[in-house]
């Protein structure tokens, strides 16, 4: 049986030869996934080393530092919502944002009875995003791996990649960075690896992997376009036949490719119109990017414009990265577009430039985080330039030479794609490498260009180990990481207001909570829009005191909150996202005491950044 | 071990408790069983679901095709062949039995080893005839079927067993096509594979795809089903429900079997699981026969409602005695029994059902769809409904990509249609079953197959 199933038939070329490699599954397994089974192997040991460190990051940062991020803390409180609230239900998830990183916090919620700094400080989400980002990690060595590099020249670039000062940061912080670039990873991955063997599988779980980065932060949706379209564009180019019969391949092999990702796209948006009654929620919702954008004061203006600031973010992170990809895309053109070189430009390139277009246009904020897809295309980029120019790393098979890499195997049917590779052929191309011509050609090389051969890829490494240093600079500068670089500073040096405020997040809306909590209110007793005030409910011991947002009754408790049986009324100062928020606009006097039977209980001032808030006490039976 | 009889006696009782509870619970407490009710069919979803992502990890990722090449079939010397026997049971084809007999004559295989015999009913005068005048070799052999018994395939199979002798045995229908080297493939594969694999099932695929829209979407599902899906389960380990045609078995273990059921509609799947149960091995072997993909609405609705019906007499002759096929078959083929051939037509007919739902739900939310699905039913039910329907098309993308026919794919968008036609059928194969079982006796018999060849399963 296992001789049968060995002799596997290759109609490459249309010749059929009966090849025996009995041993060859097992090779290709353990080669395949960097581990034979059941023992630990390599790829474990670098996720296992990236995720100690990233987790005592993580445990310094939150529960030492008590530095939290904003957006990650907002995703702690919808998944609170979602199990503990006054009205727990699965669209408290909210649809501004992907849904991946909340769910994935779900399993971790309940701990907080237990361990409160679970959801107070935010661990569940750093202990997610230290998991994805050592994920992230062993991606980054397998896929360096795949492109055949040495275990001395893989380590060394993904140690450039893994301790990059902002992949550090957010590998601990709890954002959805470190997820989005998991998925992104494994999908760029996945897709060289298609276009390498051509196998099957391969294109599935890119496709699957692309769903899920779309899943964790909407800019995947572009890489899964731009995945889609190299291997229909490979498709098309390597089938044999008319130009229809490529145009049906190209296009259904884009469909095993998109499918799981337009899928992802529809289920999400039927999702979020079933639920909100609008499709594209995270677009247009009151809260939406769109109406962040437009309530905030106005940016400063900068200097050169913000495509130039952009720019300055991106060389911040990796100051090389236009030589790098100028680099490859000269390999590429002189020796052929190699499966590597075209996934990590072709998918992680578009991503990048979408990023950068929005930021220069302003259509989202101008955070540093935004542009952190730079660093694993400069790091994977020196890879392919790193790497031997004929792979014999896996998942080998026949690709040879200049062009992408399916030819005379589509014809025999897509069956062959997905076979595993033989033994026999790779042993052949092997020896094809030790061919005279080759190695005469070779010889030739090194005469000349020995010493630039030697240099190239030397220079190249330290190319991104200058982004080190470099990019710490740019982390912790006010201007190129506004937002979130205070925080970072408020590690070394804490005395500067930006610092101080950063180190007080939240300290206002804790206040809040502690003294809402003290008066052991029943359930349904305070109004409040979480949208800003997402923080309060998290702090507070009794959640279900809240009548929030997402609640199924909130629209009839605002429109009356006295008769809902609400005692108490929080509401944020009506400048900034303050005007978003839904108190302000349903009673555009309350803020300021311009109502009847609503008394100013007291004044929470803003220490963390955000808001000012004021608590009101409702008459029991007027209006207010 | 037949459908002679659909139920046992154990069965009837078993039936009419079960629905003697259910009108008295509906009577009793309607919320809560019919809340539970939908419990018991989103537990058989989410089962299949898991089964199905589980298969279809296999089918993407070991592909379990047994492979001879054509070197190696015909490297073979005649005298080592084993004899081989390849029967045809036909009625009413004399139009087409002399291509049937051209077809089978193209056999690569030595003609002193195969034994080649058309089954022919008896007063069937014209396709005998038509045989006869039909210019062939004289290991080709006419036998007439006598009347008497059920008039069917495999009735007519289990007669022309007993007049031959060759070692390997399969059959074909009509108007099969078989690839020439079919025989000596499976003969090489049979010696290979050693005595543990008694069974090697042909891909089979349609010729006349191009027709209309429905031999497209059946080719989608055909192409998918035979490529991509029957190699995985057979590498799964689980009973292989064999297709009705190009399925080569070893003489022994047919007979150990007990050959065909004369009484079972889809004889063939029955007898997929029955060599299974006697620990006898299928796979697929890689070699096409050709066939025509049924072209008309209304014959393919009773085709499909006919394979349902078979796979339900299937499952519940097998399930006769549950812990005796439990510890045959061990719990892991146990479970692929119950999945592959009991809930595929039981879910064929449910679909409709939670479609209906779904969309009553987006289109007014009404009530007592509410009761219907309490948050902890609602949750499971919305994550199958989504994630199966993915499944469901997601594989057949990947089939036709297996199968090398991207053209199909624009077919496969409209796959929705052809999933509530298989609902048609299925409901019809139910209603069969529980309204009319006199007409299930005639069909059990078989008439209205062999009038009909072309609707015969294969």
């Amino acid at each position: 049986m296992a001789e049968l199933r060995a002799r596997q038939r290759s109609r490459r070329g249309g010749q059929a030869v009966a090849m025996p490699l009995k041993s060859a599954p097992s090779v290709q397994r353990k080669l395949a996934s960097g581990r034979a089974s059941g023992r630990f192997g390599e790829a474990d040991l670098v996720f296992a080393v990236a995720f100690a460190g990233y987790l005592a990051a993580a445990a310094y940062l939150a529960l030492n530092q008590h530095l939290l991020a904003n957006d990650a803390y907002s995703r702690i409180a919808s998944a609170q919502r979602m199990l503990f609230g006054h009205d727990p239900h699965l669209a408290a998830i909210g649809f501004v944002w992907s849904p991946l990183p909340v769910l994935a916090l779900l399993p971790l919620v309940p701990f907080k009875w237990i361990w409160p700094a679970m959801t107070t400080y935010n661990f569940a989400g750093s202990l997610v995003s230290a998991i994805c980002m050592a994920g992230a990690v062993r991606e980054m060595a397998l896929f360096l791996a795949d492109m055949g590099l040495d275990r001395l020249r893989r380590s060394a670039i993904a140690i450039a990649f893994a301790i990059h000062p902002l992949v550090l940061v957010y590998a601990a912080n709890g954002m959805s960075e470190a997820m989005f670039l998991l998925f992104l990873l494994m999908g760029t991955r996945r897709i060289a690896g298609f276009l390498r063997s051509g196998e099957l599988h391969w294109g599935m779980s890119a496709g699957l992997a692309l769903a899920a980065a779309y899943l964790t932060r909407y800019e995947g949706l572009l890489a899964g376009a731009a995945a889609v379209a190299v291997v229909a564009g490979a498709a098309y180019r390597t089938a044999p036949g008319t130009t229809r019969e490529r145009l049906d391949k190209a296009l259904s092999t884009a469909a095993v490719v998109g499918a799981p990702v337009v899928a992802a796209f529809l289920v999400w948006l039927v999702v979020s119109w079933v639920i909100t009654g609008n499709a594209l929620e995270q677009f247009s919702s009151a809260y939406g990017t769109s109406s962040q954008l437009a309530a905030k004061t106005a940016a400063p203006n900068v200097p050169g414009g913000w495509a130039a600031y952009a720019m300055n973010q991106i060389f911040v992170l990796e100051p090389f990265i236009a030589i790098l990809i100028a680099g490859a895309a000269l390999r590429a053109w002189r020796k052929g577009l190699t499966p590597d070189i075209a996934a990590v430009l072709l998918i992680l390139g578009p991503v990048l430039g979408f990023m950068f277009l929005s930021n220069a246009a302003s259509t989202i904020d101008h955070e540093l985080r935004y542009m952190i897809v730079t660093v694993p295309l400069a790091v994977l980029t020196t890879g392919t330039l790193l790497a031997p120019a004929r792979v014999t790393g896996r998942p080998v098979d026949g690709w040879t030479g200049p062009r992408l890499p399916w030819p005379g195997r589509v014809r025999a049917g897509a069956r062959i794609l997905h076979r595993p590779v033989n033994g026999a052929a790779r042993a052949m191309l092997a020896r094809a490498a030790e061919l005279p011509s080759l190695a005469l050609l070779r010889a030739s090389v090194r005469g000349g260009r020995r010493r630039a051969g030697q240099l190239a890829p030397l220079a190249a490494v330290l190319a991104i180990a200058v982004a080190l240093p470099v990019s710490i600079s740019g982390i912790t500068s006010s201007r190129l990481n506004y937002f979130d670089a205070p925080q970072i500073r408020a590690i070394y040096a804490p005395q500067g207001a930006a610092e101080r405020q950063a180190v007080q997040r939240y300290v206002t809306e804790r206040k809040i909570a502690a003294d809402l909590d003290a008066k052991g209110l029943r359930p349904g007793s305070v109004l409040l829009d979480d949208f800003l005030g997402f923080p309060i409910p998290i702090n507070s011991s009794n959640p279900k005191q809240f009548v929030i947002t997402s609640d199924r009754d909130f629209k009839a408790v605002l429109s009356d909150p006295a008769a809902s049986g609400i005692q108490y009324v929080l509401v944020p100062s009506p400048t900034d996202l303050g005007r978003l928020d839904a108190v302000n606009r349903q009673y555009p006097t309350l803020y300021a005491g311009g109502m009847a039977n609503a008394h100013l209980v007291r004044e929470y001032p803003d220490l963390g950044g955000f808001s000012t808030w004021r608590l009101y006490h409702l008459d029991p039976e007027a209006q207010p | 071990m037949s459908a002679r009889r659909t139920l046992t006696s154990d069965q009837r009782v078993l039936l009419v408790g079960a629905t003697v509870a259910l009108i008295l619970g509906l009577a009793g407490f309607p919320t809560a069983v019919v809340v539970g009710l939908n419990a018991l069919g989103t537990a058989m979803y989410v089962l299949v679901f898991i089964y199905g992502i589980v298969w279809f990890r296999r089918m993407v990722s070991r592909p379990a095709l047994v492979t001879v090449t054509d070197e190696e079939a015909r490297a073979v010397p005649d005298r080592r062949l084993p004899t081989y026997t390849v029967m045809v049971a036909a009625y009413r084809e004399a139009n087409v039995i002399g291509e049937t007999i051209h077809a089978l004559e193209a056999l690569e295989y030595p003609a002193d080893r195969l034994e080649l015999r058309l089954l022919l009913e008896a007063d069937d005068h014209e396709t005998i005839a038509a045989a006869r005048a039909t210019p062939h070799g004289s290991n080709l052999e006419i036998v007439e079927i006598p009347s008497g018994g059920p008039r069917t395939k495999p009735k007519a199979c289990n007669y022309g067993l007993q007049l031959t002798k060759g070692k390997l045995v399969t059959i074909y229908d009509a108007e099969d096509r078989p690839e020439p080297l079919q025989l000596r493939r499976a003969a090489v594969a049979f010696r290979r594979l050693g005595s543990q694999v008694s069974c090697l099932q042909a891909r089979l695929h349609y010729h006349n795809t191009g027709d209309n829209l429905l031999t497209r979407l059946f080719a989608a599902e055909y192409l998918t089903w035979f490529d991509a899906m029957l190699p995985a389960l057979a590498a799964m380990g689980g009973p292989v429900p064999l297709g009705g045609t190009s399925m080569h078995i070893r003489r022994t273990a047919l007979e150990a079997v007990g050959a065909w059921d004369p009484h079972n509609v889809t004889e063939d799947a029955d007898l997929g699981v029955r060599l299974y149960r006697l620990g006898h091995k299928t796979e697929v072997l890689d070699s096409v026969t050709s066939e025509e993909a049924n072209s008309d609405f209304i014959n393919w609705i009773k085709q499909r409602s006919r394979w349902y019906k078979g796979y339900l007499q299937t499952w519940l002759v097998h399930m006769r005695q549950p812990v005796r096929l439990w510890r045959e078959l061990g719990p892991r083929a146990f479970l692929s029994f119950n999945v592959t051939v009991g809930t595929t037509p039981l879910l064929a007919a449910l679909n409709p059902v939670f479609w209906l739902l779904t969309a009553l739900w987006f289109l007014g939310k009404p009530e007592f769809v509410q009761t219907l699905f309490p948050a902890w039913l609602y949750y499971p039910a919305l994550a199958c409904l989504v994630a199966g329907n993915f499944l469901a098309f997601y594989r057949t993308v990947v089939g036709i990509w297996i199968a090398g026919r991207p053209d199909l794919l624009w077919v496969v968008l409209l796959s929705p249609i052809y999933w509530l036609m298989m609902s048609i059928g299925a409901i019809r194969a139910i209603a069969q079953l529980v309204v009319k079982p006199s007409h299930w006796e005639k069909t059990v018999h078989g008439l209205d197959r062999l009038r009909k060849p072309e609707l015969q399963y294969g």
